[in-house]
């Protein structure tokens, strides 16, 4: 592909001259990320140093009609940012923090800014940005927007997708869109959900909003030794099956800390372990003292030779540097460093590292295991001389052999470094054709142009649309990926015949609609859309209400959309277990209503809203083809998120039929307390709810309300505490301390709920015309006929909506 | 590799340390002029890329982008104590620039300094006529000025300072700890002296037995820095002779740059086979005057209170990974108000003759420092080497600013002549 030559003059007198990069010499640094196996020559790079010249620079580029890839430090592990004859968008100038607000506890950031200087601007405040990339210290933020880049703590806390609020995007036609999470139907798709983990492919954020997250009361850090890399694993599943969520929970081989303590970052791991967990509890005091002793009796029960306790913060930070650097550590074993990035359900782990261990063995590699043991994402390295063809062609027949095990174990093949170009050829291991032409429809419906890092992410011949297109005739040349026969892999063996049969006779009735022109209206228990129109025929998705699988020592579940929060409750009861979508209104709704209208209830802010909680699910579309989103393990960034874009879209986009979710283990302890307004010392209440004992829910009743509640006190606050024995004890210590609260019990929080909204939203936002059209785009994408009625505002134009000429 | 790889060369011989390197960009945001420059080819990662390219024959030594973005780099090996593998940055540096010498020749300026450098009376000479001109006040006004070209000249008017009278011995206690020979250094007698004497005086207050190494010559950082290893082999065995004479049990520096060549004369000499033992050795034997200090627990002393900030010399923290030492023997003095300086351990812009042949990017890489310096509220910055005392003397001086810059032994030699412990 040749780049005009005007471009670059264009360019150069916006950017000025020293931030085009241009010479053979020059580009070379450029033509790879992290992962240095690959390379591509770009035609040049340019880098922008602001917001302004960012924009002129995207509307330049799509003037001219060419292709880009954006990049930002180059520390991706996926070839994500490599620019083949196209032009090079560098965005590392761009690395202003434009404020902290440390009252809404978020941040603004330009995408350049790297990750650890956020937190170190957000300290002063007690506040830290939580996703964690090992590579912190280098990578920005806008690679991790682009990557859904997750890192140690996002076992707890979530990956970047649960951290950033909104986003300003150039688009690749050069018009701005501000992403936003919306709240009710009219605010559109949740299109922020499906621009995190895009990588690259739908724009380029010019400046990010992300959340800032208060630094914990308390933190302990434990390092426990272990004679087997067995033991070490299942010790993982134990902790976590325990109910104990630790804010991370790593795992080292021998050779990992091999490669460590030969380095700079040498942390002291014992050099005879056959792996070490490095576990971290971090919360309110009394609890963490609870947990950290659980974890440490937990590793000792289950092989841990001793278990080692942070002393200090020195002693801490030294313990995770170790962590963080070991990619790195793994440079002086060999010239070259195969990487990988896959997640399997936890419970499968240790069967799955002597599989690993055992593959090594059979092609004579060294693989050296580190990785994110609480969310079962492995990053098996193997370092190699990749001068020697054979170790070479070895090197990746094993890496093969682990992908293809990972992704049969109902796993995925990225859970945090993305597709790239890396990962292009599992893509059709993993997902079935009408997926893959599912996110390829997603990805024109934010670039028409197929402009933005071209060639990424799905391989191009899955999309059907694009079939005799120059792109598709380029790329296909040289992705190496052989049309594999779609598969089921999303779902489990014993995926059942009831959600086959539905998603058939949903297919049917589209097709029929299609020819015909009617109307189509999706029902689960019809407690959520109100009334359908007259004249549109029902689907009802009730009947494929059973599980389709559970383990629960994997917390994770998959069930036929049509269960109700009832029957999800007794279910997972049985195991001790819960899913806290809990949203207003009544338990008789069922989960897909309940993630079609991405229903929040009064604790989602602490215990994870519908786009929190769901990892995967099933949908027929509005042209009758089905598509198997997401995955069923807890940390997935595997292809564009069509799993955010359904959560919300209110039945507008398609049929949800089955659902992935994320289980937490039920809380030792739950109690509902009341007082009566005015009750409080407004100030120690305020600090109480910011802190660290917060509630998991607060409510606000009027008289009214409170009436019909059952309260007669009038007028009062009700709060809801759940968690660990210490934490709800010191919590409810800390709530007496400010108020005369009452006890209730608690089911009447169940009945609030089902009472509720009592919460108003916010004020609605009003769509731009650039985002109206976007949101129609998407539409027009999954339902071109607009044959769903849908109480979704947004509408697919007779003729797919273009863009404003910019 | 292609046919037109380079082999026997210096960066052939170093072609290890450059499989070490895995890309993994950690050492980006430790680069001083990555962030001030904001291209990646000015970034360890982009030289590395650079240098293996050259290896590989896919770029000749000759290749004006290589000159340049090597050409930018300060030597101050802060990616070095950034980088998980380990990769032996500095030695990578030297090479390349040794390989690219015979195609490339240095700046006039800086062939002139190192001519200067590597002939002791020619030195002494310019060094007295630097003095000379300094005492006139003329350097500390233009100096002042504000054009780029005057930098250098606030330089020498920053090395200005009473001088110091030659140490007394008075050790205390019976035992003496060690004896120990010191570096003259050429920056450092000729310009700064009562650092010299500072350094002398505060040994001694430790009970360090202080020998002469007669014949001891420039360090030959400074060549070695340039790609000219051959001079710096030569001056490196002639200081190796002088020190295993003195029979001192250390050879110590306060010059953060000497101390690093010297602690790397066995890497230097490594292929000479008649050299090697005796450089290992006196390497080996090399140390900060802080680590000296710190390790003898240093004699409390009373410095009339005074709130004072320390800027790690990049080649004490991160060449010779010296970072604790020279706070703790500033601690045993009371009265010193130590508040840290955030970007401590990030580049001034010195980088041996840096500031003389790439004055912009130096200058670019000193606003940051002398903000920080600014921010502290300190009266006095310390640091332990002649050119970054120089660089960040100047630029206080620059900006007309009352802080001054001091080597961590002066302020411990005043407390020590205010207590009356000499």
């Amino acid at each position: 592909m040749s780049v005009p030559a005007a471009v670059a003059g264009a360019l150069r007198a916006i950017v000025g001259d020293r931030h085009v990069v241009e010479g053979a010499t020059s580009l070379l640094t450029y033509e790879s990320d992290a992962l240095p196996g690959y390379r591509k020559r770009p035609a040049f790079a340019v880098f922008p140093g602001t917001r302004d010249e960012l924009i002129a620079v995207v509307r330049t580029l799509a003037q001219h009609g060419v292709p880009y890839v954006p990049r930002g430090a180059g520390t991706g592990l996926s070839g994500g940012a490599l620019a083949d004859g196209v032009v090079l968008l560098g965005l590392q100038r761009l690395k202003r923090i434009v404020r902290i607000d440390p009252e809404a506890r978020l941040a603004v950031v330009e995408p350049g800014v790297v990750n650890a200087w956020l937190t170190t601007a957000a300290a002063p405040h007690g506040l830290h940005y939580a996703p964690d990339p090992s590579s912190q210290t280098a990578c920005t933020i806008g690679g991790n927007v682009a990557e859904n880049a997750g890192g140690p703590h996002c076992l707890k806390y979530g990956a970047t997708l649960n951290h950033i609020l909104a986003a300003t995007v150039a688009l690749p036609s050069g018009e701005l869109v501000t992403l936003h999470r919306p709240s009710r139907a009219s605010e559109g798709y949740d299109l922020i959900g499906a621009f995190v983990g895009s990588e690259g492919c739908f724009g380029v954020a010019v400046d990010i909003t992300v959340k800032l997250t208060p630094n914990p009361e308390a933190v302990r850090t434990l390092l426990a030794d272990f004679t087997s890399v067995d033991d070490a694993a299942r010790t993982t599943s134990a902790i976590v099956a325990s109910g104990i969520l630790p804010a991370a929970c790593e795992l080292m081989d021998r050779a990992t800390i091999n490669a460590v303590e030969a380095s700079i970052y040498a942390a002291g791991y014992p050099a005879d372990a056959a792996a070490v967990l490095l576990v971290e509890v971090d919360g309110d005091a009394a609890s963490v003292a609870e947990e950290a002793a659980r974890v440490e009796e937990l590793c000792r029960s289950r092989g841990a030779r001793g278990v080692r306790v942070a002393v200090d913060p020195v002693d801490r930070a030294r313990l995770w540097q170790g962590r963080k650097k070991a990619f790195g550590a793994m440079g002086r074993m060999a010239p070259h460093l195969a990487v990988q990035d896959a997640v399997v359900p936890r419970t499968k782990l240790a069967d799955i590292l002597r599989s690993i261990a055992e593959i090594g063995l059979r092609h004579r590699v060294q693989v050296c295991n580190v990785f994110h043991a609480g969310d079962g994402n492995l990053h098996p390295n193997i370092p190699y001389n990749g001068r020697d063809q054979d170790e070479h062609d070895r090197v990746f027949a094993a890496m093969r052999e682990i992908m293809q095990m990972c992704i049969e174990s109902g796993g995925t093949i990225t859970g945090e470094h993305g597709v790239g170009l890396d990962k292009l050829p599992y893509m059709e291991h993993l997902f079935t054709a009408d997926t893959l032409d599912a996110m390829c429809r997603m990805r024109t419906a934010f670039d028409p142009d197929r402009r933005a890092n071209p060639g990424k992410v799905v391989p191009v011949h899955s999309c059907r649309e694009w079939h005799g297109t120059p792109a598709y005739a380029q790329h296909t040349a040289h992705d190496g990926v052989e049309a594999a026969s779609a598969n089921r892999k999303y779902l489990a063996p014993t995926a059942s015949s009831t959600l086959m049969a539905l998603e058939r006779r949903i297919a049917d009735a589209v097709h029929e609609s299609r020819a015909t022109g009617s109307a189509l209206y999706i029902a689960g228990a019809g407690t959520h859309f109100g009334n359908p129109p007259r004249d549109a025929q029902r689907i009802d998705v009730s009947e494929s209400n059973n599980v389709i699988e559970y383990v629960p020592d994997d917390l994770t579940i998959t069930v036929g959309a049509g269960m109700t929060l009832q029957q999800l409750e007794a279910i997972t009861a049985e195991h001790n277990q819960w899913c806290p979508l809990l949203p207003w209104g009544s338990d008789a709704a069922t989960i897909g209503g309940t993630l079609a209208s991405a229903a929040r209830g009064p604790a989602s802010a602490t215990l994870g809203s519908p786009r929190d909680l769901t990892l995967g699910l099933s949908f027929v579309d509005g042209r009758g083809a089905t598509a198997r989103a997401g995955g069923r393990v807890v940390k997935n960034v595997a292809g564009f998120d069509l799993t955010r874009a359904m959560i919300g879209s209110w039945g507008s986009l398609g049929a949800i039929t089955a659902v992935s979710l994320r289980l937490r283990a039920r809380p030792a302890a739950n109690e509902v307390w009341m007082f009566a307004d005015g009750s409080a010392i407004p100030d120690a209440l305020r600090a109480w709810v910011r802190g660290p004992l917060a509630p998991a829910a607060l409510v606000h009743l009027n008289d009214a309300n409170a009436g019909a509640a059952g309260l007669d006190g009038g007028a009062c606050t009700v709060v809801w505490l759940i968690g660990g024995a210490a934490h709800v004890a010191a919590s409810r210590e800390a709530l007496h301390a400010m108020a005369p609260a009452e006890a209730l019990s608690p089911d009447v929080w169940r009945r609030l709920r089902a009472q509720g909204p009592f919460d108003s939203g916010g004020l609605p936002i009003a769509l731009s015309p650039a985002m109206s059209t976007l949101n129609a785009r998407v539409r027009a994408a999954f339902d071109p006929d607009n044959i769903f009625a849908s109480p979704m505002p947004i509408r697919s134009a007779s003729a797919l909506p273009e863009f404003a000429h910019v | 590799m292609s046919d037109t790889a380079l082999r026997d060369t210096p960066l052939a011989r170093e072609a290890a340390g450059l499989d070490a390197c895995v890309h993994c960009g950690f050492c980006l945001t430790s680069c001083p002029t990555y962030l001030a420059l904001e291209d990646e080819n000015d970034s360890p990662r982009g030289r590395l890329v650079l240098m293996r390219a050259l290896l590989d024959g896919d770029i000749a030594p000759s290749d004006p982008q290589l000159g340049t973005h090597l050409d930018r780099c300060l030597g101050c090996r802060a990616c070095e104590t950034a980088c998980p593998s380990g990769v032996p940055y500095g030695h990578l540096l030297e090479a390349t620039r040794a390989t690219m010498a015979p195609s490339r020749p240095l700046p006039f300026a800086a062939r002139a300094i190192l001519f200067v450098f590597a002939r002791p009376r020619l030195l002494s000479i310019a060094m007295m006529l630097s003095r000379v001109f300094r005492a006139t006040g003329i350097p500390a006004l233009i100096g002042r000025m504000s054009t780029s070209a005057a930098f250098p000249f606030a330089m020498l008017a920053s090395t200005a300072r009473a001088p110091r009278r030659i140490a007394t011995h008075a050790p205390r206690g019976d035992e003496s700890l060690a004896s120990v020979a010191t570096l003259t250094g050429c920056v450092m007698e000729g310009l700064l002296a009562p650092v010299n004497r500072a350094t002398e005086q505060v040994l001694d207050a430790q009970g360090y037995r202080r020998v002469a190494a007669r014949g001891q010559r420039c360090c030959g950082a400074l060549h070695a820095h340039a790609g000219d290893p051959e001079t710096a082999r030569a001056l490196a065995r002639e200081n190796i002779a002088a020190f295993i004479a003195s029979g001192a049990d250390y050879f110590v520096t306060n010059s953060a740059g000497c101390g690093a060549m010297i602690k790397s004369y066995g890497h230097l000499l490594h292929d000479d086979a008649e050299w090697r033992e005796r450089a290992e050795q006196v390497a080996g034997s090399a140390r900060d005057v802080s680590e000296l200090l710190a390790a003898a627990g240093p004699l409390p002393a009373h410095h009339a209170p005074i709130r004072v900030t320390y800027d790690a010399p990049c080649h004490l923290l991160h060449a010779q990974r010296v970072g604790a030492a020279p706070l703790s023997a500033m601690r045993a003095m009371d009265g010193l108000e130590l508040v840290p300086l955030p970007g401590s351990d990030q580049c001034c812009g010195s980088a041996g003759i840096f500031n003389l042949v790439e004055p912009d990017v130096a200058t670019r890489v000193l606003q940051p420092k002398l903000a920080a310096i600014k921010s502290t509220g300190a009266s006095v910055v310390t640091t332990g080497n002649p050119g970054c005392l120089m660089q960040i003397g100047a630029g206080l001086l620059r900006d007309r600013s009352t802080v001054v810059a001091r080597h961590p032994v002066e302020l411990m030699a005043d407390a020590y002549d205010r207590s009356g412990t000499t």
